[in-house]
């Protein structure tokens, strides 16, 4: 009886760190999807969530519902100013997709260094002060929080948003469409630079969302924090076949269940190199990821 | 006195770095005409079309219709001017639904009235394609994709249709029930249509002019049926 309780426990907070990594993962197959590119810079579009729910936790001390909505305002116009200064300009070079990817490598460095500077966030670990008290509730086999609750609950609510918005209005039928033929896109009006810029401030909110989430749950903010959740979030992403947005969700829980059970049963040092482990095993078995179906054309 | 043309190219080049596509072609088409431009491999005819919706760089050169010049203009404006484009090997939007693909072809209309009667004339004109509306674009059979492709670019109410070898890959009955549309859309909704084939003999049988062309050359021009009796035509393009 105690393993078991001990094991539903460590699933209910695996599911709570893949509910974050979902989040982020579902901007990088995004973009990959529409681009063809690994937007590197994305694991500090959520840092910058976390940052941007501190200040205005702290500077404005707005009500919690106000601190999301303009966290994820920042962190998609954040996501939108980096597409249009970096990568449209490479874009309409038509430069190979290897100079985007050194193009992003080295936003997301410039992000990490200038938020460093001590006038900004500063390189030190910040205490992230929730917006709540933390509740716990017994239920017999395990303890959930009202933190798990609200990461539950608000993953859940901007997956069925994100799928009303990918499957059933006008925009998402363009995204698909740009995702599949970028030249046929265009050749029905398709204003395809336009779904581009979307299809990235859809992805910088979610990971924005997904910042201040992590931050609630871990309550530690760092310019760097952003690295190791974005290239999980990246592994999750290619793991559930990259460019499909459920394989994205699906990886991003099968990462942070995996996570958290090497954590608890094995070793919290071997955690992430066994992340890596596992994907290294899946992909001999299934090259193309979970749902992914055909070899990449390149 | 020079009378304002419907649509007109004027001395276009096309270069993709060092080749030469298209030299000096001029092609015209007046309203509610329809014409073929035929030409073996590689002659340019996709480049030709690629022109006018502006996905290739023209070097040189105008493209004219209706008085505006379009030269360049990017391929989402210029289906909104009116000229739709049905590419080779059709394109049609695999994952997605027949009628998904069809709302997309009258993506940038806002009027929903408008939509609706678009749609219901498509789906008229292709009964084939209604029965299939759930159904992913990539299940359908390449005749009925081809029509889908049509049907797509009809969706955006065009006055100019371009085909870019609208039977290729297609049997000899489904090829000439293509035809059959692609004429029933030019007489019955007064469209003009510039056609690419490789099938000379049906797409000269379909036009009233036609242009060969070589080597990114315009070498012949003239009535389709005078092209159709051209001993030389005779012989490169219609196996005889
Ligand atoms: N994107 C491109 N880059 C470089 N060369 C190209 C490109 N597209 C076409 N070409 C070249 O331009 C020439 C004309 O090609 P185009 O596709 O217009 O021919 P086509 O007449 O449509 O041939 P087909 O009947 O095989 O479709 C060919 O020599 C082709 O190799
Ligand atoms: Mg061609």
């Amino acid at each position: 009886m105690e393993t078991l309780s001990y094991i539903l426990q460590q699933l209910i907070n695996g599911i709570q760190l893949g509910a974050v990594y979902a989040l982020i993962a579902l901007g990088y197959t995004m973009v990959y999807g529409i681009l063809r590119m690994i937007n590197f810079a994305h694991g500090d579009v959520f840092m910058l969530g976390a940052f941007f729910g501190y200040y205005l936790i702290t500077k404005l001390s707005l009500p919690v519902y106000l601190v999301f909505l303009l966290a994820m305002i920042g962190t998609a116009l954040t996501a939108f100013t980096i597409e249009k200064i970096a990568y449209r300009p490479l874009r309409k070079k038509s430069a190979p997709n290897i100079s985007l990817l050194i193009t992003a490598v080295g936003v997301s460095l410039f992000i990490e260094y200038f938020f460093s500077l001590k006038i900004l966030f500063s390189p030190d670990y910040i205490a992230f002060p929730r917006p709540f008290e933390v509740e716990s509730y017994d239920l017999k086999f395990f303890v959930i929080t009202n933190i798990h609750i609200l990461i539950f609950i608000a993953t859940f609510l901007s997956l069925i948003g994100l799928y009303f918005l990918i499957y059933k209005t006008r925009q998402g039928k363009a995204m698909r469409a740009l995702a599949l033929d970028a030249e046929m896109a265009k050749l029905v009006g398709i204003d395809t630079e336009r779904i581009i810029s979307f299809t990235f401030m859809l992805g910088g909110a979610l990971a924005g969302l997904g910042g201040i989430l992590y931050a609630i749950a871990y309550p530690q903010i760092n310019v760097f924090m952003g690295v190791m959740p974005g290239i999980k979030s990246f592994i999750a992403a290619v793991l559930g076949g990259i460019g499909i947005i459920h394989g994205a969700v699906l990886g991003g829980f099968i990462i942070g269940i995996s996570e958290v059970f090497v954590s608890a049963f094995l070793s919290s040092t071997l955690r992430d190199g066994f992340i890596f482990l596992i994907l290294f095993i899946f992909l001999l078995l299934r090259p193309n990821g979970l749902f992914g179906k055909r070899i990449e054309k390149v | 006195m020079h009378r304002e043309s419907f649509f007109e190219i004027v001395n276009i080049s096309v270069n993709y770095g060092v080749i030469k596509a298209l030299t000096n072609i001029s092609v015209k088409i007046s309203e509610g005409e329809i014409i073929s431009i035929i030409g073996a491999n590689g002659a340019g005819k996709s480049t030709l079309l690629k022109s006018i919706t502006g996905i290739a760089k023209v070097n040189d050169g105008n493209i004219l219709f209706q008085s505006q010049d379009i030269t360049n203009k990017p391929p989402e404006e210029i289906v909104k001017k009116g000229i739709a484009m049905v590419p080779e090997g059709r394109r049609v939007f695999s994952t997605l639904t027949v009628k998904e693909n069809l709302e997309l072809g009258a993506y940038f209309i806002k009027d929903k009235k408008i939509i609706k009667e678009n749609y219901e004339l498509v789906l008229r004109t292709f009964p084939r394609i209604e029965e299939r509306l759930s159904q992913p674009a990539g299940t359908l059979s390449g005749g009925e994709q081809q029509m889908l492709a049509i049907g797509r670019a009809l969706m955006s109410n065009p006055k100019l249709l371009l085909l870019d070898e609208p039977s290729m890959g297609l049997s000899p009955k489904i090829t000439s029930e293509i035809f059959q549309l692609i004429e029933k859309i030019n007489k019955e909704r007064g469209i003009s249509i510039i056609m690419v084939e490789q099938n000379a003999l049906m797409a000269l049988k379909t036009s009233k002019r036609g242009y060969v062309i070589e080597n990114g050359k315009i070498v012949l021009e003239g009535s389709s049926g005078e092209l159709l009796q051209n001993p030389q035509i005779i012989k490169a393009y219609l196996g005889a």
